[in-house]
């Protein structure tokens, strides 16, 4: 059923392409393009270099900087060519839709390296350039061979992961997770069950070609619950030339016997009509992952993913992409970490080993959890040549979300054994219209409104942990940027409210419906200075809200993973965030030095207080939880050097600290992440024998232990600090077929047993011990009109 | 001409998520939910056998929600009692009788009593059923009481653990898995 669907999406827009593509018409239109002439080696920038288009047959020279502008440049596709004296020269055709910047990188003659990049304006977003953020490129997140989403940020500066076993986990940023951060994937915000900490984020990886982050409270551009940061995931962009292309990769992992194959195609047709596609889709399947010591059974996984985007240019101004994706997933909870009763939990807190353990399996038993999530969105883009870019976007997105209990053990013919414990289906239609106005006296600038719409539909053979809701929001938004000089000035402000109504079954004849209200006013205000072109200074005042969870409003049950009894409280208000953030970069040749320093201040932050009163039950009496709120800082900073030691060998440093406090009660916040340091070196060469881009790095991790907590609320201390050392190294291989390039990595190199503060599971087990990893990618050309000398 | 198709395409989608609302609307009637909700022991005095009584361990509303009703259990000193457990789901209609499936599936489940320290030393529990491997089960056993102390009545605690086996095999040890683990209140008189 699921696949049939997906197979209608197919048909649906190709459907609808074919029709469009009927009525065609171009509009002859003028592009500039800027090109920045580099040395590829040193990064040096090369003056007087010559540049053309090869339909104009005259030259430009760069300046200084190496910069050139070519203007005057028809729409559709053009040759450049680069040249310099002593440098092989480059020549690329470019499908020009819109002015683009590019940096050349000219090689020497003496090597045969070639490189270019290309950013073009049609792919980039008008957003915030001020406040903290990192970005993983393509080759970062290729290294990372993450089998698992969360994985990709766990070497970045401020994040973490809140993990419950081998195979869940999500990310953390500054200490804040869930739906305190706001995901986007290829534009479309993420909406799932975001709230529960065993609930993982519906992303696949292999999908990923870039990732941002904003590390910080951010609601301004991208709306309520952005109050710890946001994660944006990028596909690989569209092909620049008419053809096909693809890229095919495979990965092997020792500790789990895990196997993921993954494969993009990508497609460009038409000068003129310009359509363009995209069609990814990846396998994986892992066994119970192995501690140390002992198998943590039932932890496999089975995931499979499908993700397409299609653009139509249908004139110069007018575009339009229709994007989707097929999330499904199988994972195994592991088995010992199932807790019924209090004594149960007692006795499985004492033992050193988990007390059920099976032989390897790659078999996924009961407890699991089953998740589909859904997307299909349709962008319009439409440019007014004189004010700007209009964007009208609509996604939809179902998610899915089964889990299964162990059943009851007295009736193997029951119910419980063959239908979801919890059931839970989110439906989401988002709109969202954006208008990005062109430069006016130096200022750019973005303003939209919002509509999401939402229904949850709960069932299963246990008690719903949250009630059927439908919920509205509604949201506008202003963001301008001013630049001038050495300054970069940015504000904005967003309302938001919600509407949300719950039914609850209080009998079979009666239902209990609860409305209520949710509004946030949010602002941002930002301003980078650079003191020269080495040293630069930003700081950030930003705010963001989210209105108080289903979960944290109604729930009433009890967690087997926790084995806590939590309470919703329906009188929770929204919560506020007001976040400080400075940052301070420093870039030389000998050195680059990052800081961060961030204070975010959460007004009515809700969290999960214990109750004096124990749940009595049939099973045992439950640590009581009730949802309440307090207001909560949570300070810290991120540190990082990087310091070449010669031409080839480099040293990273960086450190993270987190200071989280409840400021009402005066005391540490609980489950906040330990501080971390971690260095590395890294050793990059262009070439060595048959190897090019050779990249090793040898990492030594530090996780302390996490001393601020309050003593009694946890039924077991913060665990100890660890250290793990973690190698990889990475090549490509150039064959005459194809360039095939290689990942072979190992973590925890040592196979210490070790348990982490963040993982949930941690009464239960140890992390899993030494991982070894391989990954090969290769890229397959289908066809491509003009081939390229190189 | 293109453009019917595109808003024929999103009019679809938003058609689709709006009759979503109507079954948000209508939360489903939850049947399946199997639970114990009662757990109550037939006493019986064996030296006396018109001396029968009835205690119980319940929570109708399920977990949360109002407290147990939880009653005592009295016992004399120097008797022998049979005790009979019945576990019931008491939220169905009709009333599921959950100790006779117990029953069947007796060669993954035992029943574990233990008693608190003020009496562990005078309280005595026998297995009277056993399963097909002639291994202990618990739904009916015997308790005696006897002690030579002199202050009576002594206040005390009885623990009923149902452990469950799955992939380990059953034996002389409580499980890591519980379908129960209650406590009734003992109270034994001279």
């Amino acid at each position: 059923m699921k696949k049939a669907l997906v197979f209608i999406w197919v048909l649906m827009f190709t459907f609808l392409f074919s029709n469009v593509f009927a009525q065609e018409k171009s509009l002859g239109k003028f592009y500039k393009i800027q090109l920045k002439v580099l040395d590829s080696l040193s990064g040096i920038s090369l003056p007087a270099a010559t540049a053309q288009i090869s339909k104009h047959r005259h030259f430009h020279f760069t300046d200084d900087n190496g910069l050139v502008t070519l203007d005057s440049v028809k729409s559709g596709l053009n040759l450049v060519q680069v040249s310099f004296v002593g440098y092989h020269s480059f020549e690329k055709v470019l499908d020009v839709r819109a002015d683009m910047i590019l940096e050349v990188l000219l090689c020497p003659t003496n090597f045969h390296l070639h490189e270019y990049t290309v950013h073009s304006h049609e792919l980039t977003e008008f957003g915030s350039e001020n406040q903290s953020r990192i970005k993983l490129s393509a080759l970062q997140i290729q290294r990372t061979s993450a089998m698992v989403f969360s994985d990709l940020f766990k070497q970045i500066p401020g994040m973490q992961t809140l993990s419950s076993g081998p195979a869940i986990s999500k990310p953390i940023i500054r200490g804040l997770h869930s739906n305190r951060i706001a995901l986007f994937n290829n534009g479309t915000k993420l909406e799932s069950q975001s709230w529960g900490a065993e609930h993982g984020p519906e992303i696949d990886p292999f999908s990923a070609n870039e990732i941002e982050l904003i590390k910080g409270a951010a609601s301004v551009e991208y709306g309520p619950e952005a109050i710890g940061g946001v994660i944006k995931i990028s596909p690989k962009p569209y092909r620049q030339l008419v053809g096909i292309d693809g890229v095919v990769s495979m990965n092997a992992y020792s500790n789990n016997k895990a196997f993921a194959f993954s494969n993009l195609l990508n497609g460009t047709h038409g000068i003129k009509r310009h359509f363009n596609w995209r069609l990814q889709s990846s396998y994986k399947i892992g066994g119970d992952s192995k501690a140390p010591n002992y198998v943590i059974s039932n932890t496999g996984f089975k995931e499979t993913d499908l993700n397409f985007s299609s653009l139509y240019q249908i004139s110069e101004a007018f575009g339009i992409e229709i994007t989707g994706s097929y999330f499904q997933n199988e994972l195994g909870i592991m088995r010992a970490a199932h807790i019924s009763s209090t004594s149960d939990l007692k006795k499985a807190i004492s033992s050193s080993k988990p007390l059920i353990e099976f032989p390897f399996s790659y078999e996924i038993n009961r407890p699991k959890q089953n998740v589909t999530h859904n997307i299909l969105a349709a962008k319009l883009n439409y440019d007014y040549p004189q004010l700007g870019k209009i964007r009208l976007m609509y996604a939809y997105q179902m998610n899915h979300r089964m889990e299964y209990d162990r059943g009851v053990s007295w009736n193997p013919a029951s119910l419980t054994h063959t239908l979801p414990a919890y059931d839970l289906k989110l439906y989401s239609g988002n709109f969202d219209l954006q208008f990005e106005h062109k430069e006016f006296r130096k200022i750019t600038g973005k303003m939209g409104a919002t509509y999401l719409t939402q229904s949850n539909i709960s069932s299963g053979t246990q008690k719903p942990i949250i009630p059927n809701f439908i919920a509205q929001t509604f949201g506008v938004f202003i963001f301008e940027r001013y630049k001038s000089g050495r300054w970069n000035l940015e504000a904005g402000a967003r309302f938001d409210s919600r509407f949300q109504s719950v039914y609850q079954r209080i009998s079979s004849t009666s239902i209990n419906e609860i409305k209520k209200n949710f509004s946030g006013l949010t602002f941002v205000a930002s301003s980078a200075f650079h003191l020269s072109s080495e040293l630069q200074i930003q700081f950030t005042q930003s705010s963001a809200w989210r209105a108080p969870a289903v979960n944290e409003l109604y729930s009433y049950g009890l967690h087997n993973g926790l084995a806590s009894f939590e309470i919703g409280n329906e009188n929770l208000v929204p919560e506020f965030a007001y976040n400080s953030d400075l940052a301070f970069k420093w870039k030389t040749d000998f050195v680059s030095i990052d800081f961060n320093l961030f204070k975010n201040t959460i007004n009515n932050f809700i969290y999960a207080k214990p109750d004096t009163n124990a749940t009595l039950t049939l099973r045992g009496a439950f640590p009581t939880f009730r949802f309440t709120q307090t207001n909560a800082d949570l300070s810290g900073f991120e540190f990082q050097v990087a310091k070449p030691l010669s031409k080839r060998f480099l040293l990273n440093l960086s450190y993270s600290f987190l200071y989280a406090n409840d400021v009402t009660n005066n005391q540490p916040l609980i489950y906040m992440p330990a501080n971390r340091l971690k260095s590395s070196i890294v050793l990059n060469q262009s070439k060595w024998k048959y190897f090019t881009d050779i990249f090793s790095s040898i990492d030594f991790e530090s996780v302390f232990r996490q001393n601020r907590f309050v003593e009694g609320l946890d039924y077991v201390a913060p665990p100890p600090a660890y250290f793990l050392i973690n190698f990889q190294t990475a090549f490509t291989v150039q064959t005459k077929l194809s360039n095939m390039s290689f990942v072979i990595g190992v973590r925890n190199l040592m196979n210490n047993s070790y348990r982490d503060y963040m993982n949930r599971f941690r009464y239960f087990t140890d992390e899993p011990g030494r991982n070894i990893y391989l990954s090969v990618q290769f890229p397959i050309q289908y066809y491509q009109t003009k081939k390229l000398k190189s | 001409m293109k453009k019917i198709f595109l808003y024929l395409f999103i009019f679809s989608i938003i058609s689709f998520a709006s009759c979503k609302k109507d079954e948000a609307k209508n939360p489903e009637v939850n049947n399946a939910q199997e639970q114990i909700t009662s757990v109550y022991l037939s006493i019986v005095n064996q030296s006396n056998v018109n001396e029968t009584y009835l205690v119980k361990w319940k929570d109708l509303d399920g977990d949360g929600g109002n407290v147990p009703s939880i009653d005592t259990i009295s016992l004399n000193n120097n008797n022998e009692y049979k005790v009979d457990i019945l576990v019931l789901d008491e939220s169905k209609n009709p009333i599921d009788t959950v100790s006779s499936e117990i029953l069947e599936e007796a060669d993954v489940h035992r029943f574990f009593f233990t008693a608190s320290n003020e009496i562990k030393d005078m309280f005595n529990t026998t297995y009277l059923d056993f399963d097909s491997k002639n291994r202990p089960v618990g739904l009916s056993f015997k308790i005696k009481v006897n002690s030579s102390n002199t202050s009576w009545p002594v206040f005390g605690n009885l623990n009923v653990t149902l452990s469950h086996y799955d992939g380990v095999e059953k034996d002389n040890n409580p499980s890591s898995e519980s379908d129960l683990d209650i406590n009734f209140p003992v109270r034994i008189s001279r």
